[in-house]
């Protein structure tokens, strides 16, 4: 599904490039569940927004479902990451100022589908993280670990085939965090593929595959 | 779609009430004040459009040279004009010939109305404009001597209501004025209120060519300056090209100075610029000035762009909140289009609000601006044909969109160009971006708010300045009773009204009487053939004459600088017998005397009348300030048509006028007995600028008003944004002040450079219109200084309120949140 060949990322200080990721050379299949681990400033976050194509690397190729999201048009590549990618993020980043209905319902908004469609598909996914209770509250009202169920819920309304997470449960304590992680498997069982990054093992252990990063490099 | 960008619009403003709320107070306030100027404006500039041949009607206008001198800038000149123009010229189609017959009471049976505006006007008049002709036919209504044309307001106060049929007012004969003259009535006109010829009475042309007396010099002639013309070019002529060819007819009907005495220069002026454009003397027209529309028209502008820079400012400034949004939209799957879509329904939704709000307050306040500007204007006025034919209504709605989508697109374009990444991961601070723009904005709101302050206060201090400058005269506690124009004049008038006059100094609170054939603030007639009896003959001077009673120099206090006033002696019924004069400073100047004494005792010639000078008096101000003082000639002549000037004390006047009038009554049975305050009247000279004054200073402060919502806005946000920066430097020991003077300082830097950029803007405006004025202030520094202080005292209050509550906050709150 995913094909990093020789990506690096760098920032240039002065007049050095300064590097975040050097030479990553990386497959995932579908179905796979990799969690992407290594110390803070290892490049866990830019890899996975690479991936995600929420940034651009500075080198390299990459191959989305053996399409070349390198040489992709913006228009092509909102297109690609609309259709089949999920985020998730440690601060949620829910909307403030939209119910948990509306939240949920945003990404399908953008996608231009009808209005009774999007209905069905909100109700069927609230039913199923079991927040229809909460539908009218904003943000604001909720815990954390229900604050980022449905920042999962509006990550999965659109069935993408991928989802990433950056530290999903970095804000959660630990009883909310395993409800994610439990919850995250069975995403996966059902064959989305899913990318985390995370700092802890236990975590991780929830996955299929761990990535090890250290200075920009996959650690062997 | 667009559902969920209203909700989100609204919860939106919602959420941030006190952002929501200056944006739409300040756009709402402006909107008003701009749909309130526009009315006026689109009155102003809708004169004379509602001709059918608007384009192709001009003034004749001209001008008179003497010893290479202007002496006359007038629309007034000889009555064979018009018709030698459309001889000469086949681009003339038609021509018209008008003369005032002057403020009259028309008479109806015992019906008298007073102040009637007559004037007698070719039979062309209603075919070449086009004035609504209720009744009547336009073709011939004033062929034929003795017929009118009635306003319907004429009619209806000399007739009453009748059954409300106009065609019933039709030949129907009412009386002119002192000569009792039969008129018939054959039309009835309603004259729009934006037409710049305001009559109430049109009498045929051919009135004036007909009796046993007829006016000779008005039908064709080139030597009496009495008359007013218009013509009509065939469409699609260069009236350029015409005027080009004007001088060569000068020439030929003039022959220089030898048939009038004067260069006779001519000039064309569009119809459509008559009211607006017009600077010249003894115009029959209602004018106004150009300047002033479009100077309001300009603040109206101004105004509005001052509130839309307040809505782009807070909006990128408030950029930062919205960012996350942003950012999670976009990783939610929103394009930029969806999202400059998102943000412009918002500026639509507060625009619309705001105009909402607008509308009612144009509706409120429209009582006030009617008074103040003396027309009855509405909304209704924005939707009638402005200039270039199109309605108001269509720039109005144009200007609006252009406004609501340039201060929509800048905000909306900064905030759907964010990364989402870097908003998302905190990497995002903002601040250097839209930075330098919300600077120059807001430099650029205080650099108009500059320039209003010293355009407010120069006006001011102006009609300040010729409101107490001394006339030369004294007009205060003179009362003005309209002439006994129903008295017939003959040998033992001069008579009567003294002993009217001794009458009435007999009643207690009355300190004095005399008459005069005008009043101070009234234009006096010219003479243009004056010089010295031993001066060749080639010789032309220039005065302005006007014929006083023996008390009228001492009851005006007029002072005195040779010779002696006129006694009794000096006047006579007989024109013939009359030959002392009085001249003032600047006649015996321009004629040649030395001193006022050398002046007395000399000889001067008025075409071929000679005229003995007794007295040499000071010059006084005839009219407003804005006219430089003429040459004049006061000659010892009375006359029905001559206002009665009353010196009164003003305690228990109701007593001194009944009085009055029961002597003027007894004096002078059958005329209409009406007076004023003579100050009042002069002081209203000044109205228009008065208007400009206040309207300007109003809508200055207004305009201030919006900037300081603004700035309130944006250092509210500037002290939001460093409430950490704050809370540290309290920690590290910052006092208080030291804090507010952080906070207030950028603020104050803008403030300082907008003056900078203001200042000669101003200076430049000012001056302009201050050359409208003969006599005028001097633009002093101090001005500057002291707007550019109040901007800054303005600027400084307004942004020290938020740096003093943020100084004045426990830093141990701050900082815990972050």
């Amino acid at each position: 599904m995913i094909e990093l060949k020789r990506i690096s990322k760098w920032v240039m200080v002065g007049n050095k490039p300064n590097f975040i990721l050097k030479d990553i050379n990386l497959g995932i299949k579908e179905g796979e569940f990799v969690s992407i681990m290594g110390p803070s400033g290892s490049g866990k976050s830019s890899l996975l927004n690479i991936i995600g194509m929420l940034d651009d690397a500075s080198e390299g190729e990459y191959f989305f479902l053996n399409q070349a999201v390198h040489g992709l048009k913006e228009k092509h590549r909102s297109q690609l990451y609309k259709q089949y990618i999920g985020f998730v993020f440690q601060a949620y980043h829910l909307i403030d100022e939209l119910t948990v209905y509306e939240n949920i319902e945003t990404p399908l908004i953008y996608q231009n589908i009808k209005s009774s469609e999007r209905q069905a598909m909100v109700a069927d996914i609230l039913d199923r993280f079991q927040i229809v209770g909460k539908k009218d509250l904003f943000p604001t009202q909720l815990s954390g670990g229900q604050q980022q169920l449905v920042g999962i819920a509006r990550a999965l309304i659109a069935k993408p085939k991928l989802l990433l997470a950056d530290e999903p449960t970095g804000n959660l304590n630990s009883r909310q965090g395993e409800e994610i992680m439990d919850l995250f498997k069975e995403l996966n069982k059902e064959g989305v593929t899913i990318i985390q990054v995370t700092h802890s093992e236990k975590n991780a252990g929830y996955g299929t595959r761990i990535i090890n990063l250290l200075d920009g490099r996959v650690e062997l | 779609m667009f559902k969920n960008y209203l909700k989100t619009t609204f919860r939106n403003l919602w959420k941030n009430k006190t952002f929501s709320l200056i944006n739409i107070a300040g756009l709402s306030i402006g909107m008003a004040a701009c749909l309130l100027i526009l009315q006026y404006a689109s009155f102003q500039l809708s004169f004379d459009r509602f001709n059918k041949h608007a384009a192709d009607i001009y003034r004749v206008t001209n001008d008179r040279f003497q010893n290479g001198k202007l002496i006359q800038h007038g629309t007034i000149m000889y009555s064979a004009i018009g018709k030698a123009l459309q001889d000469d010229y086949p681009e003339v189609i038609n021509h018209m010939r008008a003369q005032p017959w002057g403020k009259t009471i028309l008479q109806y049976k015992d019906k008298k109305i007073g102040d009637q505006q007559v004037i007698a006007v070719d039979n062309s008049f209603l075919s070449m404009f086009s004035y609504p002709m209720l009744a009547g036919d336009a073709k011939t209504a004033l062929e034929q001597p003795y017929s009118a044309v009635l306003t319907t307001d004429a009619a209806q106060r000399l007739y009453g209501t009748g059954n409300g049929d106009w065609s019933s007012f039709i030949g129907k004969t009412f009386l002119r004025g002192t000569d009792s003259m039969p008129l018939k009535v054959t039309g009835i006109i309603d004259l729009p209120e934006n037409s710049h010829l305001q009559f109430d009475c049109f009498a045929s042309y051919s009135t004036m060519l007909a009796g046993k007396y007829p006016y000779k010099e008005a039908d064709y002639d080139f030597k009496h300056s009495d008359f007013w013309h218009y013509i009509q070019l065939r469409p699609g002529t260069d009236y350029k090209a015409l005027e080009a060819k004007l001088p060569a007819f000068s020439d030929r009907h003039f022959q220089g100075t030898k048939v009038s005495g004067s260069v006779e220069k001519f000039y064309l002026q569009p119809l459509l610029r008559a009211h607006l454009y017009s600077d010249y003397e003894y115009d029959i027209g209602k004018t106004a000035s150009a300047t002033v529309v479009w100077g309001l028209l300009a603040i109206a502008v101004l105004i509005v762009v001052i509130a839309w820079v307040n809505y782009i400012n807070l909006a990128t400034a408030k950029s930062l909140e919205r960012a996350k949004e942003v950012g999670v939209r976009k990783v939610s799957g929103a394009t930029r289009g969806q999202l400059v879509r998102q943000f412009l329904t918002e500026s639509l939704v507060l625009n619309l609000a705001a105009l909402v709000i607008a509308l009612i307050l144009v509706l409120l306040a429209q009582r006030g601006l009617n008074a103040l500007v003396q027309h009855k204007l509405s909304l209704a006025y924005l939707f009638q044909k402005g200039w270039n034919g199109y309605g108001i209504s269509v720039a109005l709605i144009v200007v609006i969109l252009a406004g609501i989508i340039a201060s929509g697109f800048y905000p909306a374009f900064v905030l759907s160009s964010f990364k989402p990444i870097d908003v998302l991961k905190g990497r995002f601070t903002g601040t250097g971006r839209g930075a330098w723009l919300r600077k120059s904005l807001v430099t650029g709101q205080f650099a108009i708010t500059v320039v209003l302050i010293i355009g407010s206060f120069i006006v001011y201090r102006q009609i300040k300045y010729v409101n107490e400058q001394d006339l030369g005269m004294n007009i205060s506690q003179m009362l003005i009773i309209k002439p006994p124009q129903l008295t017939h004049w003959d040998s033992s008038f001069i008579s009567q009204e003294n002993s009217f006059a001794a009458e009435v100094e007999k009643l207690g609170h009355v300190k004095g009487v005399a008459t005069s054939n005008r009043v101070a603030g009234e234009e006096l007639g010219r003479s243009f053939n004056i010089r010295r009896i031993e001066a060749p003959e080639t010789e032309h001077y220039t005065t302005r004459f006007m014929g006083v009673s023996k008390e009228y120099l001492d009851l005006y206090d007029i002072k005195l600088l040779a010779g002696r006033g006129f006694v009794a002696t000096d006047y006579n019924p007989k024109w013939e017998r009359l030959h002392n004069i009085i001249i003032n400073a600047s006649a015996a100047r321009l004629l040649g005397f030395a001193t006022p004494a050398a002046a007395v005792g000399r000889t001067i010639l008025s075409g071929t009348k000679p005229w003995d000078i007794v007295g040499v008096i000071a010059d006084v101000h005839q009219k407003s300030l804005r006219y430089a003082i003429e040459p004049t000639l006061y000659q010892p002549v009375y006359g029905t048509y001559n206002p009665i000037s009353v010196k009164v004390d003003t305690r228990n006047l109701g007593t001194t006028m009944a009085d009055i009038r029961q002597k003027y009554e007894t004096f002078f049975p059958g005329n209409l007995f009406d007076y004023y305050f003579i100050d009042e009247r002069f002081n209203s000279l000044y109205a228009n600028d008065l208007l400009f004054g206040r309207v300007f200073g109003l809508f200055s402060g207004l305009a201030i008003l919006i900037a300081c919502l603004g700035l309130f806005g944006l250092s509210l946000f500037a002290t939001l944004q460093r409430t950490k920066e704050i809370g540290v430097r309290k920690v590290l020991g910052a006092s208080l002040s030291s804090i507010v003077v952080l906070l207030s300082k950028d603020f104050v830097r803008l403030v300082l450079l907008a003056n900078l950029l203001g200042f000669p803007l101003a200076w430049w405006i000012m001056n302009n219109w201050l050359k409208d004025f003969a006599y005028r202030i001097s633009i002093s520094w101090w001005v500057f200084a002291g707007a550019g202080l109040l901007a800054l005292l303005i600027a400084l209050i307004t942004v020290s309120v938020h740096a003093f509550r943020a100084a004045v906050a426990n830093p141990a709150k701050s900082l815990r949140t972050e």
